[in-house]
Formats: C-alpha cells, structure tokens, sequence
C-alpha cells in the first residue's frame, strides 16, 4: 500500500481547477492503444476471479428454485458432513438476518434481508457453504435439504396492481408513488395536431451477459476485510459492507483490478460479495464466491421489462403539440427503477406534455442500471412514435427531428453547454445516404425486403465533485496515477493517462495507472452514467497541473528563471528561449532531494444554469424476408456528439459495442418466464437468451463524431460516451423495418415468428 | 476416484491426480495456475475459455482433464516468446480488439487455429471462425480488424516484422 | 468410475461389464453433467483409434464414430455430401466443430441435432458394436423419439455408412434460427437431389429435424416429386399438405405454427437451391 505524501509546498490547487481545454492537444485525441492492452492480450491481467490465495475455499449459494415461496424448513447436517466443507452460513444464523443497503440511487425500499425466508424469486438465496474445492462445495450444497411451501407469483407487471394477485411485499407490489410530470395543456396541445397516434409499446427485460460472471474474494487480517470484486464503483461497496457489518469503514478494503465487463450491473454491492465476506470471517480463511453463468441470469440484475402507453399530435408543418407518456415497470421483487416515461419529457421541443412512470414489483430477479437505464426503452417507444407522426403527415422522419430539435433541455429550460443533435442528423443523413436509401425499395416478388430508419438520442451527463486524485512524478521522469476509477473495459486508464501525458509532456509509456483499490486511493466516484471521463479528465488533469506547477518552481529555482519561461517537453524542462538546452529532471537537485512531487486534483464543480448532455443519430438499414421473418441488420452509422472525443479508438468501440448490444435488444434478447406453470426462467443460458455474434451484425458499421468544441463542460471538453451508444439502436432497427414491410413492431424483440405473425395478419386483414 | 495425467501445458509437463470430472479449464487454471483461460458459462457457448489441443481450438470448458492426457495444451499465456508478444496478440492490442478483455484470450485462441489453416481470411471467414466466441463489449468490429491486422503481419518474414517494430 | 480403453475390444469390454455412459467429444457431455460427479461409470472413447477417420469402400463411405466435424469438413468427399458439411458448420462453433463427434451428435438424439437430417438423407445406416458382434440399424430407425435411440447400453456406435448411390447428386441444408450462428435451430432441411439425363428428378430425399421429436424424411412429397421435370419452379409443387406428417412443438425458441411455417419455407428453398 503506498503511502502519499502531500508536498507542504503546495499553496492552494485552485487555479489548476480552472483550466480552459486544450486547443492543440498532443496526445489527447490521438487513436492510441490501450495503456493496459499487454495484461489483456497476454493472459496477465488478474481479475478477481483469477485470484487464488493461500489456503483459500471456494463457496457456493443455495437458490430457491421457486419464484415466490416460503423456506419452511433447512436441514444443512448432511451437508456439514460433507467432505471438505469447512462452513455453513444460512437464515438459522444471526448473520442471515443482515439487512444489505440499497445502493445511493434507490432512495428506499422493503428491507433487503440476506437470507429471506420468504423468498421472492428464483434463484433467491437461501443458504451458503465454504469448501476446500469448487466441486466439493457444489456436492455438499445438493445435501441441503429444503421444505418449500410454494406460493402463487406474480410475473407482469399488468397483473400487479389488480385484485387478487400474490402481494410480494406488506406494503404491496407498488414501488412508489407514480411519478408524474406536466406542462403546458395536453387536451388543447391534442386540439391543435393535425395528426393523432396512439400506440402501446413494450419492451423485453434484457440481461447484461457480461462475459465474466459476478465474482467475490473475502479475506480478513483480524478486524480488517479485504474484498476483490469486479466493480464499477469500490468506494459504493465499501460503505455499502461497512454498514451491513457494523464495521468502520476503514476496516473495509475493496479492490477492483480489472473488471470483466459491467454495464451498470457492477455497481451495487451484492449478496454473494457479503456471503464471501461471512464464510471468511466464519473460517479465518480466504472464500472465492464465483457465480454461475445461470446465477447471473436470475440475479444479478437485469434491464426491466416496461409497457408504454403513448398519445402523440403534430401539426402538418412536422412540429409537435403535445406528448402523453405512460409507463409501467417492473422492476423484479425488490426496489430499482424501471422508469421510461421521464425521459421522453426532455427529449424533444413539444409544448405540451403529461408523462407518469408507475413501478410495480414481480416475481422475478431485481433491475439493476443497465447501460442507458429508462433511456433506451423510452427511445424504443418514442423514436417509433415520432416516425408514426412523420409518417402519418408525409415528411421525412429525419426532417421531422429537425423540425423538433431543442434550443434548450425541454422540461427545465436550461440551455445546454453544447448541443449538436441537428449536426448529427445532417452529418448522418448525408454519410448513410438517407434520401437515396429511403426511396430505393426492393421489387415486390422478392422475398427479401429493404428498409432504413433513424432514431436519435440524447443522454444527461454529470460530472464534479467529490473526488480527489493523485498524480505523483518522480525525478526519472516516470509518474503515478492513483484514482478510484475502475476500467470498466472502456479505456478510463488509458484516457486518463493520456491527459496526465498531455499536461506533463512525459510518454505514456512512464505512466503507470493504479488499480482501483480503496485503500490506496482517494475517494472517488463510482464508473457510471457515462460520467468517468467528466468526473475523472478535470480531476487528473488538475493534479497533472498541480505537478507541474510545482515542477516548474523547483526548476525555476535552479535554472534562475521564472517559471513562465519554463515548459515541460518530452520528459524535460525546456527553457522557451533557449529549446536547444532542455534539462533533465534528474537533475534538478531539489527534485532529486524530494524524491517525487505529489499533484492532488479535484474535478471543478459543474457550470452553474447550464445542462450537460450528448447526442447522437443513428441509421439503419435491414433486411427482412418476408417468408421467414428473419431479420438482418445490413448496415449501422451512427453520429454522435460527446464533447471532445479523447481517443477515436475507445470512442469508436464504445459506439461499436452499444449498436451491437442494440441489435440484440431490437431482434432477440429477452428473459423469458413459464407462464404456464412454473413461473421459473426458461432461458437461463447462452443458447437460448441470445446475444448477437460475430455473424450476427453488419459488416458495415461506421462511427462518425461531431466535436462541439465545448469549453463550458468542463476543463477537457469533454461529455459522456458510454451508455448514449445504445439508446437509439433498437428503434432505428425497428423504424427500418417498417420501411422496409409497412409494419410497425410495437414490441421488443421482434423475434421472426412475431415478424412473420404480423406478416400473416396484415395478409388476412386485406 | 482420482486419475494421474500428465499434460504438456505450453511446453511443459504438469503431472497431477485429478478426478475424472474436473473440466480441462479447471485443471488449467487452480492445478496449473494459468488464470489467462478465463471461464464465462461453463456450458460450451461463449468461447472464453478456448485453448489450444494439440493445435486445433477447443473449448477446455468442455474437455475433461483426463481427455487431455499425454495432449499438448497451448494457452494465451504460451503464446508469446519472452517479452515478444504473438502477432494475434499484437493484432488484439493495435487494433484495440478489445474492451473489458475477458474475452479476449479465447478470441486470439480462435484466431490462432484460424490463420493456421487461413493466412489471409476474409471478413467473412474471420466472423465465421469466431462466431463460437462471445464478446458483449466490442461489437466484434475491432476484433475482425485485429485477426487481419495479425494476419498481415504473419504472412510478412519475421526479420521483416522485427525491423518494422 | 473412468476408463479409458485404447481399443475396441477394450471398449465393448467396458461396457458389457458397466453400465457406463459413453464419452467422446464431451461437447454435449459436460453442460449436461454440470459439475456433479457422474452418476454412472464413464467409458471414455476417445483413445480407441479405430473409431477413427473416413475411408472409401466400392459401395459405401464409411465414416469413423470419433470422426469431428472439423475432420469431416476437411475431407474429399462428393458433392452428395454438401448438405452433410453444411450441417458441420453449424454445429457450435469451431472449437465445438473440432471436439464433437459424428456418434456423439447421433446417440445424442437431440430433435435438433444438426447432422441428422443430412444423413438421413443420405440414407445413412449406423453401425452398432458390442461384445455379441456387429449389427447394422437404418438411421431412419435408429432415432426412435428426443433423445431416444435403439442403442443398447453394451454397444458402441463405431461408424456411420453411406450407401454410394447419388454420389454426384446435389445437396443442400438450410437452418433456420432466431440468431444466426450458435444457433439451435427452430427448423432444419436437409434435400439431396439426383437428376437423370433428361434432367428429370431420378432420386430425391428430404429430411426435416427439429419440428417433430425426431428428425424425418417426408416420403410423400419425394414420391410426388420423383420423375418430375427439376426445373426452375419446383418450389412451387410444394404445398402445406407436404409437410403435415411434422409434429413441432411449442417451446422456448419457436411456436408450432411458426415451426410449421418455417419448414415449408425452408423446404422450398432448398428444392429451389438444389434444381437450379
């Protein structure tokens, strides 16, 4: 553990607080590998699942295979006995009774015990053991002996509020209290469209299928716990387990090297992580905790199922009266969000509008953030709205977005610190062809049909404080980066230490980024909401600053300048009058003497009045086979505006990966649950919940940015990338298809037996 | 019950008794310690754990350990020579195939056994190859981009590969 | 209990005195057997190199019982075979195709398996070995319902034969899935088609998998078609009628109806693919 020691000649950080962003950056914008590629393709990086320590044990978890019955009885003596079972942890202990604490976001909820003898959906833990090895763990667990008394369950969120139904928790199956937003006058914004549709739309629960599944590893050193977990947030985690065990929050350590993938499933402490914990404690020895691909499937958190509701009205000139959004959600049995309704509300220039997001409990795995949360069901159901209503007046749906762009965030009023959605629009439209595409359509012998849409996108980022990071350089030219921010697998580590190597001048190869690890780092916040480079650039590039300045002083002491008249170039102090005779850092005496210069670095608070926000279009070209139902995805372009793009390559991948992801969520991603008997998931595996493959998605993918120059966000320039990629995949796939068929799929997926359903009634109908 | 086997993994004998169930890509990682073959579902679907037998890819999630006795056993880790990365590697890392990298070395496994019997595939073939391997960050784009970028440098000889680096 | 017998006599031994289950590729083995321990003894084949390998004889193809699906996709074989290989690529992925067996995929007996329909188009004829001797079963036979086969548990399944019939006909196999490539399949079909000199259909098989518990020929329709012109418009002759002998299933992947559907489509196709 590395102790930093804070330079007392540091007078005050605020002026390296407000640096205006770069204008000619060197490195910072550059298609730069990736600072930790090597321990990716080499095998090397160690995530937490790859840990083995001495003398550790392997747990397992017990699940309710039911989902919604009552534990009656739990006979665990056989599995005691068992071989190599080392400890048992379960409701009969005092321990089964911890009450784990909703992350920040989720302002309250019905208690989340560990153990819960009233279990609320499959896969609900039930009881756990520690075992020498993996598999004796697994023998012993199908020793446990259980009594369920199975109860009636409740799977759709349409059924959750009528009479009769399972009440999953004493205060009922309502999350909250329906939220509801309104302005101008609906009735007479309705009164002055020209054109009216209505239509309801649904969408599937998708699950994230990171390829690496939740892992936990527990150790304890007397009273001090040190848990390695793949997460996107340590500093969450820590306080989270600090409170469910009564410990000070510095006796608990979260470490979270590399993570396999997240997508906000990542971001919350889980119950296997305390389960880890527990054992470890019960046995003084180290406990690996490694979910199964099914466990991740029933709970580890899931985009929620949601059903909108939609009114919509537009004048013949293409602009829109008024907007009425209802929702319902499910968010699974205990408290998230499952909200989409909101969202719409700020999307689009429209004076009247009246939007209600109702939550309701099932009986089925928790919601957790998933990439875009609210954002990408409210575009499913939006974007397709907005092509209705273009469609139903004769105008083209990219004018039709044009025509209702806003000049400031719609339900508050603020102006935005940049907003290039038209430019996208345009910029897209023009590189995909659009006007040539929208015309051209297959004959109408073939099978196969053609189509292109567009949807777009906005995402609401948020950077700031608290946060505080480190940059220490030492006299050999080399510096350290210690931050809380975990690498999700995005490049936050290689962004990051591409703007200590812009404002140092030193190569990125001397740069050297440490984990993310609560007892090494400063808190920080969590990897989330597409905010890391917002929060974390102006952090890092303040304490980059902070050394520098302090460098320059040093150096300006000794060379007899000022400092002004000093910059930093390739690892070297070169005096500006005189580059030929740059100066090593070893041999600056003082430096030399201090043996490193520690910079700290706070991210600036955010503008005040102005919104920060991304946007982005996306088109889409499909071909459907009208025989069949098959659905392929031909072509993908999307054009998006998020501030400076700090590196093309991590940028471009970060679209790359959200489009796919959108794919899957249009065409074939979706939980499926016995209706008829069981009430259990039926597709809990790869084989049968499918995410899209290498042939699954267009070879013909293209990225295209807008960079608005924004010097208002924030000193990089900056805005978020990470989730906004897929939010408008799915409706332009779905707005593709009906151009290509004349269908309209209100529901997501649009599997080729619903397709071909549709096909076969709109055949009948004629 | 346990059985002794002795597997060549990336070059070296590992003896060991194991029980017949204990999958290939357990044996690798807990007995031999070679945490590089990483596990995502355990139920041949995702491709994270591939590795080489006798030069051909397999998914060690699928393989017993006993199956692998007295067979050659490549892993990511057996790849590289010294600190000189394998050009797939290479590829992964310039073309910035990858994100979060879970995936990644049963990706550049697969890619091995594919330019073994392809030098130069097509965007086509590549997808084909890979299309037992599953990737929920990249979108697959960068990974097709990475095998050709390996591919060019492996068709090239390799002191004509030294002196570009 | 685990051996692993290096020849046949070794094997068939096995299995006369344990009631094992037989291992070769594991590709199937293992998601089945999640991380218990076996409940029977395992007799894993995989060593046994006479099971091995495709060889030529004057009237039919022999195909070894641990031949991989990447060794069949390798191998010279007539054009009758095209069907047979497409099947082979879309068996898991390539590291699926490099590990599972031709036996395994057939004693396996998923109603979608994949190599099914192509072989018994083929007219394939699998060969049986116990301890008692060496008896022949019709494949058409030998999958007797989902995961059902006439194998008795003292027999190995050492090699699949070809008759050399329609070597030079053509063939073709179509799949059909909601994601294409890992894929289990909602519809499969499998056609060879062999033409006489007045380019008149002289034999045709067809085979459907995974729309009824087993994989099945549908004898009316190749009866119809047989001596019929293969012209560019065969697809047309094909009615709904044809294919009512099926008995899909709704499940998790597909409906029945959409099963249905989907097996006419896909059957025209391939006559369409085939003729022209």
């Amino acid at each position: 553990m590395k102790q930093t020691e804070i330079s007392s000649e540091r007078n005050s950080s605020t002026d390296a607080q407000n640096l205006e962003p770069w204008t000619n950056p060197t490195v910072v914008g550059k298609p730069l590998p990736r600072v930790d590629g090597y321990e990716r393709v080499s095998g090397s990086a160690i995530y937490p699942a790859d840990l083995i320590l001495p003398d550790m044990l392997h747990a397992a978890i017990l699940r309710c295979p039911h989902p919604h019955a009552i534990v009656k009885n739990l006979n665990t003596e056989a599995a005691r006995k068992s071989p190599g079972v080392r400890a048992i942890v379960s409701s009969a202990d005092p321990e089964g009774k911890l009450v784990i604490p909703y992350p920040w976001w989720v302002p309250e909820g019905p208690p989340v015990l560990l153990f819960d003898q009233h279990c609320r959906y499959q896969g609900e833990e039930v009881a756990a053991l520690a075992a020498d090895t993996p598999y004796q763990a697994y023998d012993a667990l199908r020793l446990m002996k259980v009594e369920y008394e199975e109860l009636s369950h409740l799977l759709h969120a349409q059924d959750a509020l009528k009479p009769g139904q399972p009440l999953l928790h004493n205060t009922g199956n309502l999350v909250r209290r329906p939220d509801t937003y309104q302005r101008g006058d609906l009735a007479k914004g309705f009164g002055e469209a020209d054109v009216l549709v209505e239509e309801t739309y649904e969408t599937s629960c998708e699950i994230h299928a990171t390829v690496e599944t939740h892992v936990a590893v527990a150790r304890w050193e007397g009273e001090q716990l040190t848990v390695w977990v793949p997460t996107q947030a340590i500093y969450e985690e820590q306080k989270s387990l600090a409170a469910t065990l009564r410990l000070p929050v510095s006796s608990v350590r979260v470490i979270s090297q590399y993570v396999g993938g997240s997508f906000g499933c990542k971001a919350e402490l889980s119950k296997h992580t305390l389960i880890a914990a527990l054992l470890a404690r019960k046995t003084r020895r180290p406990v690996k905790l490694a979910l199964s691909r099914e466990e991740s499937f029933l709970c580890a958190g899931n985009r929620p199922p949601n059903v909108m509701c939609l009114k919509a009205g537009a004048k013949k000139d293409g602009s829109l009266t008024a907007l009425e959004f209802t929702n319902l959600g499910a968010v699974g049995a205990y408290a998230d969000w499952a909200d989409a309704a909101g969202w719409a509300a700020g999307s689009y220039a429209c004076p009247n509008i009246r939007t209600q997001d109702t939550e309701v409990y099932i009986n089925a795995g928790k919601a957790r953030a998933f990439r875009g949360p609210g954002a990408a069901q409210s575009a499913w159901a939006l974007e397709q709205m907005i092509d209705m209503l273009a469609d139903k007046i004769g105008m083209d749906p990219v004018e039709f977005r044009l025509k209702n762009v806003p000049a400031t965030h719609p339900r508050t009023g603020e102006p935005y610190t940049s907003i290039e959605l038209r430019e996208c629009l345009l910029k897209g439209a023009e590189a995909f062809g659009w006007t040539k595409a929208r015309v051209a359509r297959a004959s109408s012998s073939d099978p196969v049909k053609r189509g292109v849409g567009v949807a777009s996108c906005r995402w609401i980022t948020e950077g700031g404080p608290p946060t505080t990071v480190i940059v220490t350089l030492f006299p050999d030219g080399s510096a350290t980066l210690n931050m809380a921010a975990a690498d999700q697998g995005t490049g936050t580590k290689t962004i990051m230490a591409m703007v200590v190597a812009e404002e140092l001048g030193i190569p990125l190869q001397k740069i050297h980024v440490e984990h993310a690890d609560t007892g090494t780092t400063q808190y920080g916040k969590s990897g989330g909401g597409s905010h890391s480079v917002m929060v974390y650039a102006p952090a890092v590039r303040a304490a980059a600053a902070d050394v520098k300045r302090q460098l320059l002083e040093i150096a300006a002491g000794e060379l007899k300048r000022p400092a002004i008249e000093l910059s930093l170039k390739d690892g070297k102090i070169v005096p500006v009058r005189e580059p030929g005779q740059p100066k090593n850092l070893s041999e600056l005496k003082d430096l030399t003497r201090r043996e490193q210069i520690a910079g700290i670095g706070h991210p600036p608070p955010e503008p005040k009045g102005r919104l920060i926000a991304s946007f982005g279009a996306q088109f889409a070209e499909v071909e459907v086979n009208v025989h069949t139902g098959e659905i392929r995805v031909i072509r993908l372009l999307a054009c998006h505006d998020s501030g400076r793009v700090m590196n093309p390559l991590t940028h471009e991948s970060q679209i790359f990966g959200g489009m796919v992801m959108g794919i899957g969520f249009a065409l074939t991603e979706q939980r499926v649950l016995d209706d008829h008997q069981t009430g259990r998931m039926v597709n809990a595996n790869w084989h049968d919940y499918k995410i899209p493959t290498a042939k699954d998605v267009p070879f013909d993918q293209l990225c295209l940015t807008i960079d608005p120059k924004d010097a208002e966000c924030n000193s990089a320039g900056a805005k978020g990338v990470g989730e906004i990629g897929t939010v408008p995949t799915a409706p332009a796939i779905a707005n593709a298809v009906y151009h290509a068929t004349g269908i309209r799929v209100t529901q997501a997926p649009i599997s080729p037996m619903q397709m071909l359903a549709l096909l076969a009634a709109r055949r009948e109908a004629r | 019950m346990t059985r002794n086997v002795a597997i060549t993994v990336n070059g070296t004998e590992r003896r060991a008794s194991v029980e017949p169930r204990l999958l290939l890509v357990h044996f690798l990682r807990e007995n031999a310690g070679l945490t590089g073959t990483h596990i995502g579902c355990e139920t041949s679907l995702c491709g994270a754990c591939t590795v080489l037998m006798d030069g051909r890819a397999v998914k060690s999630c699928t393989v017993l350990a006993v199956q692998a006795d007295g067979r050659q056993v490549t892993t990511v880790e057996g790849l590289a020579s010294g600190d000189q990365l394998h050009p797939i590697q290479e590829g992964f890392w310039e073309e910035h195939g990858l994100q979060c990298g879970f995936c990644t070395p049963g990706m550049i496994m697969c890619s091995h056994d594919l330019l073994g019997h392809n030098s130069n595939p097509s965007d086509g073939e590549i997808r084909e190859a890979l299309n037992g391997n599953i990737c929920r960050c990249t979108g697959y784009q960068n990974i097709v981009a990475a095998v050709k970028n390996a591919a060019r440098k492996m068709s090239k000889p390799i002191a004509a590969r030294a002196g570009a680096r | 209990m685990y051996l692993r017998p290096t020849t046949l006599d070794q094997a068939v031994d096995a299995l006369e005195h344990h009631r094992a289950q037989v291992l070769a590729g594991g590709t199937d083995f293992y998601p089945a057997l999640g991380e218990r321990l076996p409940s029977t003894p395992v007799v894993d084949i995989t060593a046994v190199a006479e099971l091995k390998g495709i060889s030529v004889h004057e009237t039919f193809f022999r195909i070894g019982g641990l031949t991989t699906w990447s060794e069949l996709l390798a191998a010279q074989l007539p054009p009758c075979f095209d069907a047979l290989k497409s099947a082979a690529r879309e068996i898991g992925g390539v590291q699926i195709q490099n590990r599972g067996t031709v036996a395994g995929n057939l004693c396996n007996a998923s109603p979608a398996a994949d190599s099914v329909p192509p072989l018994l188009a083929l007219d394939a004829e699998v060969e049986l070995v116990s301890i008692g001797g060496r008896r022949g079963v019709l494949l058409a036979d030998f999958i007797v319902g989902s995961r059902k086969t006439l194998r008795r548990a003292d027999e190995l399944l050492t090699a699949v034969i070809v008759p050399r019939v329609v070597e030079n006909a053509r063939s073709v196999f179509l799949k059909l899935g909601a994601r294409r490539y890992l894929v289990i399949s909602i519809a499969m079909v499998a056609i060879v088609l062999a033409v006489d000199e007045q380019r008149r259909i002289r034999d045709i098989r067809i085979a459907v998998g995974s729309c009824s518990a087993r994989a099945q020929r549908l004898r009316e329709l190749e009866q119809f078609l047989t001596g019929r012109p293969a012209q560019a418009r065969l697809d047309a002759l094909v009615m709904p009628e044809h294919v009512k002998s099926l008995s899909p299933i709704d499940d998790v992947r597909a409906t029945a109806a959409y099963r249905s559907d989907a097996a006419l489509i896909l059957v025209r196709r391939a006559l369409q693919m085939c003729a022209s």
